[in-house]
């Protein structure tokens, strides 16, 4: 290396063309002269004349931008004009800020396509035509983007590499960045080409980049709302467009299936084993034709799985830029949280990466210099990095910004979302609201007004409210002070500073109260080389991570049926182990019941062994009602409210067995005449209800309420001379009573009254630290 | 030793035309031979050598350190007195270059002959008597690898009428850069970074008779709009001081004094080389 190479700036762009490796008119290549074309082909597929055995394989163009200098063993075009790059701007806890993108502008030229046209020769000499007087020498006729367009023309998405360093350095020595051709323009009329390329997360902000994709099918036969549906024909649709199992959303309607069947008519297919109003949706009126939409469904998936999957199933994004174990192992030590959502409709991948990203805590950038997508959660910054002061910054020092638009002093995070077909950005379609206030910060003594951050979080579940808080105090963590943004230069062969990297800023233009500098720890949002420079742009990064709180926590912030806590449990955490601290936690004011008396209102569920559970009620644990009987028949048991077969430590509000239900009564005498009286619901939540007569002149039975039994019905029948009375449904954690019947009767069916359902089963395991109130038996 | 001048060399017949005249090789006989080489590294065939092109990769290239050679085959007789050669790893490969020529390709006379310097992969122009033959070789023998050459002009040379003596920018020593000077927030200095460097000058040529112009420099300015040329600015005394040259703008030359002379300005950009080899 001579004197002063190192500060002699090479910069070199490589593009990498699709170019048939076969020759023309030799085996497998079928062309020939005179038969399928005038002239010998240019190895590109535009211009393919046995598209069959066309075999391209990847081309490597490099160009350079032009300098005397240019070292000899480093082949290239020297006609590169300029680059110009937009890097990639990170905006950490908020969304995937922008990606990066180059424009490269080249002079057009002569050129001789020695090296390139495999025939360039012959086209000099004749050789490569079917008449040799077309001959002519390609640097006398047209240009070399001119010709490069033409033989080119489908370059969306080929690899195009930037790479930038000194004399003295090789090419794999240099620092290289990736991207993927996105447009060209020209050749103008004086002479100026444009590639425009992006990073490879660019390719989310395509129109294309769309989750789920939209589907094809169409409804063959209109359904009604009450139809009851076990599977489901679509037209315009084949095999392919549907996953084997999964869901479909028609109108406001979502539908379960599980599995498909291509059926003989052309373009027609049947979903099978179809549940109808999934999701929480509502059964609906369907016609003919309307659209069957596949919907994109993660449940209890991490964060790092949800992007990659919409990455590689939905972008251009090669894959072998995804490291997932790298990301998966990010995601459990920093952000340790499963999520749930569901996408009914085609939907931005971009759109939904920002949402992921806001919600979840985490950003991502593609590392062009690698290549390599980078994942990254909010965690705590470290103390580790560069050290950028006044006298390593090139330049003037900065002028810190101020960013008073990205101040939050309250968070309202709404999650739980009713079902996934409601609007997303409406209060009304979340069954639940987390809200984080820092008080001080909208108080008077500091910054004087509330400043409020609105999240509508579709990927968090109704029982992920720890997540939901999550989401709230990292967002304070971070623009409870809004960090100040500066920009700045360093040296153009400075190595140490790329997007993403934490480093420490000092300089005189950030001061502490004693007018010393200010250390600031800091986080390079994007960086760039350009004129002879690196210019970065960065901001302060202020985050403390809440401390540990020791436990996984499972919150009940509403009211909820069948609840089984390793259930909800496996839906929002990656894992449990022994040691781990497990808390549920109901609220107050809610009640966690079941939907049907068979049901258990809460499950502890399965756990392996050492994990300490504590269940903190604060609101109402209670078993269903039963259903009062009809037509002679008993009424139901009440449900159970809590159950377990592991050990539970109890810190109890209410804890209420189901009532019974109300046993009825028929009976008939020798005239033949009948009087039958059904039962009353047992007291629950849900609530018995109460049995349906079976004469129209009979009054059905009053239901249960969430404290009460109700009423059984009476069939009195003078002119027969027989009545029958339907027993009274058990209030709380009371058996229903049984059915009865008096006067002259030949025949009798007296239905009994269901027994109270448990209040604990699995009383042994449960060690109370607070009683409370429990009504109903404890048993095991 | 960039300009090889062989005692064979004749200056023009002209009473002030000298050794120190600019000299200028532009009507190259090369573009429209057939040109041939002992080897051919792979991509780097010899036909490139007819293509006045300076950038890396835009060369042929040997394969061995084997004594080799380059020939052209005019097709028949052309006049010339200069072979240039440019864009070329001669000094690096430590490599002797002899002019030979022929009128059948098979018996061989040298013109002239030179070992280029280790690291000076500067422009060379050889200048010997004129001849008429129809072919032209170089005998290479490469010592330290195999060598390349990106550019080979063969042809007569244009001598300026007057030499240049003051106000004159060399060829070798136009040099031009970007470069960004860094200096701290604090003042100190961090470096230079240069981004490019190239070559530029401007050869202002003065009393040429009229007649002489429009006959010999008028063919050749029109022929520089699209093609560059050697020129050596003062040879017999600057002999390093040579370049691959292009007009950066047409020469427009205009009428001086009352003595029928005429004065034009060249402007000129110039691939000298020993930066990129």
């Amino acid at each position: 290396m001579s004197h002063g190479d190192e500060s002699r700036a090479l910069t070199y762009v490589e593009l990498d063309m699709d170019r048939c490796q076969e020759v023309y008119g030799v085996a497998p290549c079928a062309a020939a002269l005179g038969t399928t074309g005038t002239a010998k082909c240019f190895n590109t597929r535009p211009n393919c004349q046995d598209p069959d055995n066309y075999n391209p394989a990847p081309f490597t163009y490099r160009f350079a931008v032009a300098t005397d200098y240019l070292p000899a063993d480093i082949p290239c075009i020297p006609n590169i004009d300029s680059v110009n790059t937009a890097p990639t701007k990170l905006n950490p806890g908020k969304d995937i800020g922008q990606r990066e993108s180059i424009t490269i502008t080249f002079r057009d030229h002569p050129y001789h396509d020695i090296g390139i046209d495999k025939y360039a020769q012959e086209r000099i000499s004749g050789a490569a035509f079917d008449d040799p007087a077309d001959a002519y020498d390609p640097m006398d006729r047209g240009t070399f983007w001119g010709r490069w367009r033409n033989r080119n023309r489908y370059y969306l998405g080929r690899k195009l590499r930037l790479k930038q360093g000194h004399v003295g350095q090789s090419l794999s020595e240099m620092e290289t960045r990736h991207y993927v051709i996105e447009t060209v323009q020209g050749p103008s009329d004086d002479g100026v080409f444009r590639i425009t390329a992006k990073d490879s997360i660019k390719l989310v902000d395509r129109e294309r980049a769309q989750a789920p994709q939209a589907s094809p099918g169409e409804l063959k036969n209109a359904i009604g709302s009450g139809d009851a549906v076990t599977e489901i024909e679509l037209t315009n649709a084949v095999i392919s467009d549907y996953p084997t199992s999964g869901r479909v959303r028609v109108n406001e309607e979502v539908f379960e299936y599980t599995g498909t069947t291509d059926l003989t008519a052309s373009n027609e297919i049947r979903l099978d084993g179809v549940t109808r109003a999934d999701l929480n949706t509502v059964a609906g009126d369907h016609d003919a034709g309307d659209a069957a939409q596949e919907v994109l469904s993660y449940e209890g998936v991490r964060a790092s799985d949800i992007v990659t999957d919409l990455l590689t199933n939905y972008t251009l994004v090669d894959p072998s830029e995804i490291d997932t174990t790298k990301w998966n192992a990010e995601d459990d030590e920093f952000i340790g949280r499963l999520y749930t959502g569901h996408v009914t409709e085609p939907t931005g991948v971009g759109k939904l990466l920002n949402e992921l990203s806001e919600q979840c805590g985490f950003y991502i950038w593609s590392d062009v210099t690698v290549p390599v997508i980078r994942f990254r959660a909010i965690r705590t910054p470290g103390t580790t990095g560069e050290d950028v002061t006044d006298d390593n910054m090139v330049g003037r020092a900065p002028t810190p910004k101020e960013q008073p638009d990205k101040r939050v002093s309250q968070v309202w995070v709404f999650f739980g979302r009713r079902n996934p077909t409601l609007e997303l950005d409406e209060g009304d379609s979340f069954r639940s609201v987390a809200i984080t206030v820092d008080g001080a910060a909208g108080g008077n003594d500091e910054y004087g007004q509330p400043a409020i951050k609105k999240v509508f979080a579709r990927w968090i579940d109704p029982f992920n409210k720890p997540a939901a808080l999550d989401v709230g105090d990292r967002i304070l963590q971070r623009f409870r002070d809004p960090p100040r943004a500066f920009e700045f230069a360093k040296e153009y062969f400075d190595p140490n500073l790329k997007a993403g990297d934490l480093f420490n800023f000092t300089s005189r233009v950030i001061q502490g109260a004693d007018g010393l500098p200010d250390t600031r720890r800091s986080i390079v949002l994007s960086f760039e080389r350009e004129q002879g420079r690196t210019r970065v742009e960065a901001e302060e990064f202020n985050y403390t991570p809440p401390p540990d709180p020791g436990e996984k926590l499972v919150i009940i912030d509403s009211d909820t049926f069948d609840f089984n806590l390793r259930e909800q449990f496996d839906q929002i955490y990656p894992n449990v182990e022994f040691g781990d601290n497990v808390r549920l936690l109901i609220e107050a004011g809610v009640v966690a019941g079941a939907s049907a008396s068979g049901n258990i209102a809460v499950d502890i569920g399965g756990w392996p062994s050492g994990v300490n559970i504590t269940v903190e009620n604060k609101g109402r644990i209670q078993g269903a009602g039963g259903d009062g009987g009809s037509g002679g028949a008993d009424g139901e048991d009440g449900g159970t409210a809590l159950f377990t077969r592991y050990a539970i430590t109890l810190d109890n509000n209410e804890i209420w067995a189901g009532g019974g239900g109300g046993g009825s009564a028929t009976a008939s005498n020798d005239d033949n005449q009948f009087v039958s009286a059904p039962g009353g619901g047992g007291a629950g939540t849900d609530f018995g209800e109460g049995g349906d007569a079976i004469f129209s002149n009979v009054d059905d039975a009053e239901d249960g309420t969430a404290t009460s039994g109700g009423a059984g019905s009476t069939h009195d029948f003078p002119a027969a001379g027989m009545t029958a009375e339907g027993g009274d449904g058990g209030g709380i954690a009371q058996a229903g009573q049984n059915g009865s019947v008096s006067g002259t009767t030949s025949s009798e069916t007296i239905g009994s009254g269901g027994a109270a359902g448990a209040a604990i089963d699995g009383d042994s395991f449960v060690t109370y630290s607070v009683t409370g109130d429990i009504q109903g038996s404890q048993v095991n | 030793m960039s300009v090889i001048i062989n005692p064979s060399f004749v200056v023009s017949p002209s009473k002030y035309v000298g050794v120190n005249s600019p000299t200028i090789l532009w009507d190259d006989k090369v573009r429209d031979a057939t040109a041939s080489a002992d080897e051919a590294a792979s991509g780097k065939p010899v036909t490139l050598l007819q293509k006045p092109l300076t950038a890396p990769g835009e060369r042929w290239a040997g394969t061995s350190t084997a004594e080799q050679h380059v020939e052209f085959d005019f097709g028949g007789d052309v006049t010339f007195s200069a072979v240039g050669i440019a864009a070329h790893t001669l000094g690096d490969t430590e490599t002797t270059v002899k002019v030979q020529h022929s009128d059948d390709g098979n018996s061989w006379t040298d013109a002239t002959s030179g070992v280029i310097p280790d690291d000076k992969n500067e422009a060379i122009l050889f200048l010997f008597g004129e001849v008429t033959k129809r072919y032209v070789r170089l005998k290479l023998t490469p010592t330290s690898g195999p060598p390349e050459i990106g550019v080979v002009y063969v042809g007569p040379v244009l001598q300026v009428q007057h030499s240049i003596y003051q106000g004159h920018m060399p060829v070798t020593l136009g040099r031009n850069a970007n470069r960004i000077s860094q200096v701290s927030s604090n003042g100190h200095y961090l470096g230079t970074v240069v981004t490019s460097e190239w070559y530029s000058f401007t050869a202002d040529l003065s009393h040429l008779d009229a007649a002489w112009y429009r006959a010999n420099m008028e063919p050749f300015v029109r022929a520089a709009l699209s093609r560059p040329f050697f020129w050596a600015w003062r040879p017999g005394q600057y002999s390093n001081e040579v370049g691959l040259a292009w007009l950066t703008s047409p020469a427009k030359p205009q009428n001086t004094g009352p003595g029928n002379l005429m004065s034009v300005a060249l402007e000129m950009r110039a691939f000298v080389g020993p930066l990129g080899g």
